[in-house]
Parts: structure tokens; sequence; C-alpha cells
């Protein structure tokens, strides 16, 4: 029996090794290795796919110089769905798309405004895509944006996923990820964010920029908020790890902290029908930079002084963030109707129907605790 | 009647049903969450703990009265008819989870791990390893569930760990939200899926320690297992997990440390050991009835017969999606397992005690 077991092992192992048709499809070279995948629709109503990938034949007729960017080639197809335009591509590269690699999804304007939801399906069924794949939205077209080359280098969707994967040091930047747009879609409100993207040229040099977040009713497009909104908008997402934030003093100085660690508890009560929700940030920050000049030694008081304008100014900027999500653009995009549904499920139930006007009457209530951790070199004197 | 042989200790018996619940586990697909919300998945288990622990207490009264004997044993006493009904009922009932595990792990490697190729030929590969493994017995089985639950279970804390980062708590749902009742009909759902309430009930005079501490250790174990891997299921990807064919293997893939980020590859060999020790201890008992109430051949000749007929079923549900959902139906898991875990232990229960007393009477 053992021997017997042991034959089938080698026949079976030999066969998927040897098997022409296995061996096409891992040969890297008869595969397109899809780096990027911008989406927009044209006036004919039908799909604009552009896809960035690594151009495996230009690859391995180049020089052996591993540590440069791999050479990339961009294509655009047409067709009725995205599925049947990405195959498309196969007619004229000759190559099989390989979705595992691939880094971001960029939609275009002409889908975040109009028809979101009709293309996110593919991304969800087919299995060779990540679900933890960068997902934003372009402020005009995606095929610029993936089409766009630098000199002669395509400015590659790796660099674009680099940007935005950097909200970890930086939460000026919004990130977004299939699966959790995914989640926030079949939630509800169906309200979310994610960072969006645009094309800049200076001096005939092109660059892709984060310019912002964009905020989506109802899966769409609805209005955009700057990269320094955006840092509140991480606060109430609880999704601030470690940015930069400045502000006045009295004395027309400006301070820089060094967020270090942030905390956002978020609750909800019903008081007279109304929601009251209370947002309490708890955070840590060193002291980066007071602008003014060498500052005499630090005493406690002044200290003391730093931490509650900061508090004050994050405490007014979370709260106009908040006024502008629910009152100007209508978006619950940090989720705070969700809370109701968690914690207050028959409220939920009776108002259901108008979140919407619910979240825009309720009570918000912001309370920042900033400790100061470090302040550099300085003496400080008690 | 042949007399059944080979012992295997409490530990090691119930590590190889807790990797094998595992199985059903982490294989677990989110159709059955339709009726109720996320949050209600990690009620479900201790409705479970309550459902699993009622179920088996005739089983339980059963092997108190008499704890050398098994079911089919104490079915021959009554009647030969009747313990060859009861040897037919038990047959289906694995036959039927061993080709419906098989199809699951077609259906993963087919949809998630070689979407573009033909996988017959590993499902006949993985059928033939697992015959090897019933040929080999119930110790070595035993053995092996034990080396490789060392390595499934820190593979699985592993993976859970890693996603800690990414839990968020707004992803939960208000418990009970459409009631009581549909977390309920899970729980049953559930416990329909949990073959090993059968394999216990066949094999705990094989058992050698303390069996029915055991039973509470497992059934807490597997349980807590469920609950946890819920809990990181719920909190980590929200809504769209009920969206995903295999939402714990998509968890998986979301799962990454430090430069390691494909972390679904261990959970892809989890599934393949636990699936191995499974189909291998189910077509091991398939034989072992066949043997004892029907034997007429060598042990080999059933294995191979079973191997075939386990091929042919798999090779034909394989063919269509539509015959996997017919063969995953929750109702027959359901109508088997209640069958044959709580129907025919109760059943020789009631008929032992009439006898007895009429017994009594007569005297």
């Amino acid at each position: 029996m053992r021997k017997a077991v042991i034959v089938l092992l080698v026949f079976f192992t030999a066969f998927y090794t040897f098997n022409s048709e296995e061996i096409y499809k891992k040969d890297i070279r008869n595969r397109l290795v899809i780096q990027g995948i911008g989406i927009d629709v044209e006036d004919d109503n039908k799909y604009s796919v552009t896809i960035q990938a690594i151009d495996t034949n230009a690859q391995s007729a180049s020089s052996s110089d591993s540590a440069s960017q791999p050479p990339l080639k961009a294509y655009k197809m047409q067709g009725d769905t995205i599925y049947t335009a990405l195959k498309s591509v196969t007619e004229t590269e000759g190559k099989i798309p390989l979705y595992s690699q691939n880094r971001i999804i960029i939609l275009g304007k002409s889908i975040t405004e109009e028809n979101m939801a009709d293309v996110i399906d593919f991304f969800v069924r087919d299995v060779e895509n990540s679900s933890s794949v960068y997902i934003a939205a372009a402020e005009k077209t995606a095929g610029e944006i993936l089409e766009a080359k630098n000199g002669q280098e395509y400015i590659s969707a790796r660099s674009i996923e680099t940007g935005i994967s950097s909200y970890e040091y930086d939460a000026r930047i919004f990130e977004l990820q299939l699966f959790d747009l995914i989640n926030r879609y079949n939630s509800g409100t169906k309200d979310f964010a994610m960072p969006l993207l645009s094309l800049k040229e200076e001096k005939g040099e092109k660059s892709v920029e984060i310019s912002g977040t964009a905020l989506f009713n109802s899966t769409k497009y609805r209005e955009k908020i700057s990269k320094d909104e955006t840092v509140f908008l991480n606060i109430l997402y609880d999704k601030l790890n470690n940015t930069a934030l400045s502000y006045d003093m009295d004395d027309n100085k400006k301070v820089s902290l060094n967020i270090v660690d942030s905390k956002t508890t978020r609750t909800v009560k019903i008081k007279n029908g109304q929601p009251v929700f209370k947002i309490k940030v708890k955070m840590e920050a060193d002291i980066s930079e007071i602008s003014g000049g060498v500052s005499s030694a630090m005493k406690d008081k002044d200290i003391e002084k730093i931490a509650l304008l900061g508090e004050k100014y994050i405490e007014k900027e979370t709260k106009n963030l908040i006024y502008s999500l629910y009152e100007e653009y209508n978006s619950d995009s940090v989720g705070l109707g969700r809370l109701i549904y968690i914690l207050h499920k028959d409220f939920y139930r009776k108002n259901e129907k108008n979140l919407d006007s619910v979240l825009q009457n309720s009570i918000y209530e912001v309370e920042v605790d900033l400790k100061i951790r470090r302040i550099g070199h300085e003496f400080i004197m008690g | 009647m042949e007399k059944t042989k080979g012992k295997i200790s409490a530990f090691q018996f119930y590590v190889m049903l807790f990797l094998s619940r595992t199985l059903t586990t982490v294989t677990y697909l989110s159709s059955y969450t339709e009726n109720i919300r996320l949050s209600d998945m990690l009620i479900q288990p201790i409705f479970r703990i309550a459902i699993g622990t009622l179920i088996m207490l005739p089983v339980f009264r059963l092997y108190r009265k008499h704890r050398d004997k098994n079911i089919l044993e104490l079915a021959y006493e009554k009647s030969e008819k009747l313990a060859k009904v009861v040897s037919i009922v038990f047959i289906t009932y694995f036959f039927y989870f061993t080709v419906v595990t098989l199809a699951r792990l077609d259906l993963f490697a087919g949809t998630i791990v070689f979407p573009e190729t033909d996988v017959e030929y590993m499902l006949i590969f993985a059928i033939i390893l697992c015959c090897y493994g019933a040929y080999l017995g119930l110790e070595p089985l035993g053995r092996s569930s034990v080396i490789s639950a060392v390595l499934v279970i820190p593979a699985l804390i592993f993976i859970m760990l890693t996603l800690v980062k990414k839990v968020d708590f707004l992803n939960l749902t208000p418990i009970f939200y459409n009631g009581v009742l549909p977390v309920v009909k899970v729980a049953v759902d559930s416990v329909g899926q949990t073959v090993e309430y059968g394999i216990i009930a066949l094999m705990l005079p094989r058992v050698t320690g303390k069996w029915r501490k055991g039973y509470f250790i497992w059934l807490f174990a597997q349980v807590s297992l469920m609950a946890i891997m819920f809990f990181f299921a719920c909190t980590v990807m929200g809504n769209f997990a009920s969206t995903q064919l295999f939402p714990f293997h998509t968890m998986a893939s979301l799962a990454e440390f430090s430069m390691f980020t494909r972390l679904d590859a261990i959970f892809t060999s989890v599934w393949i050991m636990c699936a191995f020790i499974k189909a291998g201890l189910l077509i091991f008992l398939q034989t072992d009835i066949l043997i004892t109430y029907f034997g007429r051949f060598k042990r080999v000749y059933y294995i191979v017969a079973i191997g075939i007929l386990t091929i042919i079923a798999n090779l034909f549900i394989s063919q269509q999606v539509r015959w996997f959902n017919i063969a995953d139906n929750s109702i027959i898991k359901i109508f088997i397992t209640g069958l044959s875990v709580l129907i025919i232990p109760l059943f020789i229960l009631i008929t032992g005690r009439k006898g007895r007393e009429k017994c009594e009477k007569q005297s």
C-alpha cells in the first residue's frame, strides 16, 4: 500500500509539473502582471479600462539592474463590462492578465459621480483580486493617471500605492481598501471616503498627487476635503497613528506637534429623542517646532498652555469637520450612524429611513485630552 | 459479527475530533448567515454548547451502562436486522460527510487556490491519501492528529494575532436584531454540520481515559475557536465577510506580519491537514462498520471500494456548483445527525428499558 501511494504521488506531481497548459499559465512571460487598474465610463456608456502592467518582454530583454523600476506599459480597453474590457487585452497583447499583483484600483470621476456600485462586483468576485488592494478616486479620469509619463517612464501604480500606504505616518492621507469599501457599501448608509488623486504638471514634469479625500453619500461622490481636514477625518475614524499638526499660539508663534499616538472613542446616547454623540480623543504628542526664533527654557506652564491650545484647536477643527460632513455634504462617511444602529437598535429601526436628517439634528460633543510626551532637546524649568 | 479492535486515548481522540471540527469551522460558508446579523454569530456558539450537550445525553446515558459496547453492538443484542439497519445509517452518515468534506475542499481548491486549473486530479489524489490514512488505522491517525494539532493551533493563533490591529468594533451589529429564533436555527444548523457527534456516539467504547470530561473540554474548545474566529471575521471584515464564499480564508488573506503578507497560505495548509484527518477517520469508520457487520473480504478491499465511490461522487458534484449546493444541504445534515446521534441511541435506550421491565415482570 505504501509503495502504491508513493508511486501515485510521483505520478500526480509529474502530471502537474509537465502538463503543457499549466506550464503556459505559470510562465510569467505569458502573463500580464497588472499593477494598477483605472476605470472610467465613455460617452457611449461603455467602460474604459486602463491598466498599467509590467512589460515582461522588456524586462527580460533589459539590463540586469534589478533595483530599478520594472518596465511598465499602459493599455486602454473598452467593453460593456469591466471583465470583457480586461479580457480584450489578451487579443492585443497575447498574454493572460494576472490580477494578484494589482496594487491599486482608481475610479474616474465618471464612475464616482454616477454608477460606482456597478463596477465593484468584478473586484469582489474575481478570486485573483486581493481584498486588501487600495481604492482611490481620480479628480478627472483614472486613465490619465495610469497613462501619465514623467519623461520616458510611466508614473508607477506602485508609487501611488506607496503614497497611500504612508497614511500610517501622515494622517493627512486617507486610505481605503477594497474589503472596507464593500463593508461600508453593504452597511446601511453606503457612505464612505477614499483618497482623491490628481495629475499635476509643473515645468513639463508630471506627478500624481493625493490632493485630499473624496466623500461619498449613497455611493456617489459628494465633496472633496483638503489634506489638512483629512487629519480630523482620521481622528473621527480612529485611524490616526502618526502625523504633524500645527496651530497658532497667542503670541503669533506657531507650534508644530508630532502626534505619536491617538485613540478615539465614540459613544451615543439618546436624550429627548435626539442622539447625543460623545467623541473622546486621547492623544500623545512631541513638540517638534515652535516658530519665532529659539525660545528660552520651557516651563511647565508653557507645556500646559501648548497642550491646552492644541486640545482647543483639535476640538474646533473636529467639530467643523462634523458640521461639514453632516450639514453640508450629507455624508456619514465616518460611520456615526452605525453607532446608533449598534447601541440603540429600536431608535435606529424607527429612524432608519431618515437617518440623514437625524444625523444632521444630532448633538456632537468633542473632548480632547492631549498629553505632551517629549519636547526635544530643550531644557525644562520647573 | 466480528468484534471491533483498537483503542485510543481520550486525549488523542478528542484532539482528532478537534481538528476534524476545525475543518468545518474554517471552511464555513457565509450563506448560513443569511438570516442573522454578524454579532449574532458570536452568540450562536453558546446555543451550540447547549444543543450539543442535550443531543448527546442519550449517548452518555447508554455508555454509562454499557461502557464496553458501542451502539451497533447494543443494537445487535436486540436483533441482527436492527444492527444492520443502524450500520447502514452510520455508513451513509459517514460516507455523506466524507463526500461533502472533500467536495468543499474541491470547491475551495478550484475557486481560490487554483482558479484556472482542473483540480479533479488533485481531488483524486487527496482521496487516495485519505484512504491511505484510513488503511493505517486508528492509532496512526490519532498520532498524526496530535502532531497536526501542534502545527494547526499555533498557526490559527498567529493569524488571529496579526489581525488584532485591524479590529474595528464599529463593524459589530446589535445582538438579536431579528430576534432569538434565527440564532437558534443557525446553532441547530451548526450542530447538524458536526459529524463528530456521530463519531463520538460510535467510538466512545474505544476511548480510554476520561472520555466524559474530554467531551466537555472538546466541546468548549471547538466552540471557543468558532467564537474567536467569528469575532475576528466580524470586526475585521464587517459586512464584507458575508460577500465571501470562504470568509475565514479571506480573513487570513488580510492578515500580514512584517514582510509576510500571504498568511492565507498557512490557512490553506491548515485546511488540507484537517481534511486529511477528517476524511481519513470517516473512511476508517465506514470500513470498520463494513468489516464488522458485512465482513467477508480483506480490509484493503473495503477501503478501495469506499475510495472509488467517494471519487465518483465527488467528480459528479464538482461538475457544477449547483450539485455542491444540493449535496451540502443543511436539512439533510440535521436529519442524518439527529437520526444517528439522537433517535437511534434514544430508541436503544427506551427499548432496552422496556425489555428489562418486561423481564422483571415475567420473573
